[in-house]
């Protein structure tokens, strides 16, 4: 495991928080996990805005989660953004979300997201995909 | 047939005869002839008549023809069918259609004209009237097409909040369920050991019904999508997209289930996640709907009846109480209760996909004898 990737998820939904957390915990995931609350937060953190320039507290995640939709700026609005940073154009981003829509699907890869992830419902599923990120995005994974 | 002395007598008898106006003057506009028609057309008696000017005739406004017909007349042209306006003896105005001929003496030359007027009054009115009515006609044709306009913004407008709705349905509905979910499966998972059978169940069983409120909101949500707007038809290599489909699904293998297919399938028209949906719902049932113990054994087949083709998914399961089938496909519709897992959906969205591809679906069956479900699509051309 690449234990110095840090990962960034992006969610606003606190129990979703606290069951991906638990959900690493059973993998045994060590690497950082930092939170952002909303869109918004998410860009602030990627950019280093005000607290964020502390890049020691807030590294730069070497993974980044993305829930679909968050309030003030929805996970599209953050890819979009992402993708248009140089710096961030080639951050692995996992798109989570609640919905099966088939064109959300389409335009989040067509945006530049790496994967798209409906949320599991149950913690054994959790867990498994907590598994499935240690073991192929923190691990086999070679970033730029 | 009465006789006539000679074949002037017999023409004189038809000009007599006729409903029309037949009327004769010289090139100077004088009448030289009037029959019984003008008479009944314009009022004038032939006393009246002769010998008068054809001016009289004519409404104050158009008294210009007169000089243009006299001079095409000395031309030696015919006016046909021209038509205009003249007036009675009472002064009322009259629509004629009117034609106008020279007459020639012996030697040709042009020495007057026959003119034969028929009152077309009432032909023009009901012209008029044909008009006005399709002037109508078309004035509420275009009121109808912008209401259509309109219902159908209308419409696209509660189709889009619709979507919207079974959006928020799926996420905003769903997130509160994940987190009864997980929560439960936590506490379960943290207090295992200190719990025992009796205090496990109850929470298991909320944890099965999470579950099952969970496949019944993405089932919804698969339905409701399947209302809005037409799927693109194209050909379908059945066969391919069978084999697409047990690929994909463990639970569609051996040794779980003997699937077998009778090759080769027949193609049809339609829409490759249509008939997806459609057979992995069919497959999925006759998967589940089995005794217990049994293995489920499925025949895939087809059959071209004229230019349909209907595909054929056999079971060997519980079966179905014919007097049940109607119901079957109904929204909601369980009619094994509690006793297999479902949300009675899955086969109301084989009914609405199959209807989308222009199709149609249906069952054959008997209560401990198997099912044979059917669909049935046009066939690839």
């Amino acid at each position: 495991m690449k234990k110095d990737r840090s990962v960034l998820l992006a969610e606003d939904d606190e129990n979703d928080v606290s069951f991906l957390k638990r959900a690493f915990g059973h993998a045994e995931i060590t690497n950082p996990l930092h939170v952002a609350s909303d869109g918004q937060v998410a860009i602030d953190y990627l950019s280093g805005a005000g607290e964020f320039s502390d890049r020691n507290a807030y590294p730069l995640p070497g993974l980044l989660l993305l829930d679909l939709k968050m309030p003030r700026k929805t996970g599209m609005d953050v890819l979009r953004w992402i993708r248009s940073q140089a710096n961030l154009r080639s951050l692995p981003v996992i798109m989570l979300t609640s919905s099966v829509h088939p064109q959300e699907i389409a335009a989040a890869y067509e945006t530049g997201a790496n994967a798209f992830v409906t949320k599991p419902s149950g913690t054994p599923e959790r867990t498994e995909l907590a598994r499935l990120i240690k073991g192929f995005w923190l691990s086999f994974n070679q970033l730029p | 047939m009465p006789e006539f002395a000679s074949s002037s007598q017999l023409l004189a008898a038809i000009v007599a005869s006729s409903d029309d106006a037949i009327i004769s003057k010289d090139l100077n506009g004088i009448i030289t002839s009037w029959n019984p028609g003008a008479e009944r057309i314009f009022g004038y008696t032939p006393e009246e008549a002769v010998g008068k000017s054809i001016l009289m005739l004519i409404p104050q406004d158009r008294l210009e023809e007169e000089p243009r017909i006299i001079e095409r007349i000395r031309r030696g042209e015919r006016i046909d069918h021209f038509e205009t306006t003249r007036q009675t003896k009472d002064g009322r105005p009259l629509e004629i259609s009117l034609s106008v001929s020279p007459i020639r003496n012996a030697d040709g030359t042009v020495v007057g004209a026959s003119k034969i007027a028929r009152d077309i009054t009432e032909r023009k009115q009901v012209e008029r009237q044909l008009t006005a009515a399709k002037a109508e006609l078309q004035s509420y044709a275009a009121e109808l097409e912008k209401k259509v306009a309109d219902r159908t913004q209308v419409l696209q407008r509660t189709i889009a909040e619709l979507e919207a709705f079974s959006y928020s349905l799926t996420h905003d509905l769903r997130a509160p369920l994940r987190a009864i979910q997980s929560f439960l499966q936590i506490f379960l998972e943290d207090h295992f050991s200190e719990l025992n059978e009796e205090s496990r169940a109850p929470l298991q069983k909320a944890i099965g019904s999470t579950q099952q409120m969970d496949r019944l909101i993405l089932d919804l949500l698969a339905f409701t999508r399947l209302s809005h707007d037409g799927v693109p038809i194209e050909i379908i290599d059945t066969e391919k997209v069978v084999r697409g489909i047990i690929q994909d699904r463990i639970d569609f293998q051996s040794p779980t289930v003997e699937i077998t297919i009778q090759s080769p399938l027949e193609n049809v028209m339609g829409n490759v996640p249509s008939l997806t949906q459609c057979l992995t719902n069919l497959l999925g049932n006759a998967v589940k709907f089995v005794a217990p113990g049994k293995t489920p054994r499925i025949k895939i087949y087809s059959s071209a009846i004229d230019s349909k083709v209907r595909l054929y998914v056999e079971d060997n399961g519980i079966g179905i109480n014919p007097g049940d089938a109607g119901q079957l496909f109904q929204m909601f519709s369980r009619i094994h209760g509690t006793t297999y897992a479902g949300t009675g959906i899955g086969l109301a969205i084989v009914k609405k996909a199959a209807a989308r591809m222009g199709g149609t679906t249906g069952v054959e069956s008997e209560v401990g004898k198997g099912s044979r479900f059917w669909l049935e699509l046009p066939k690839a051309l």
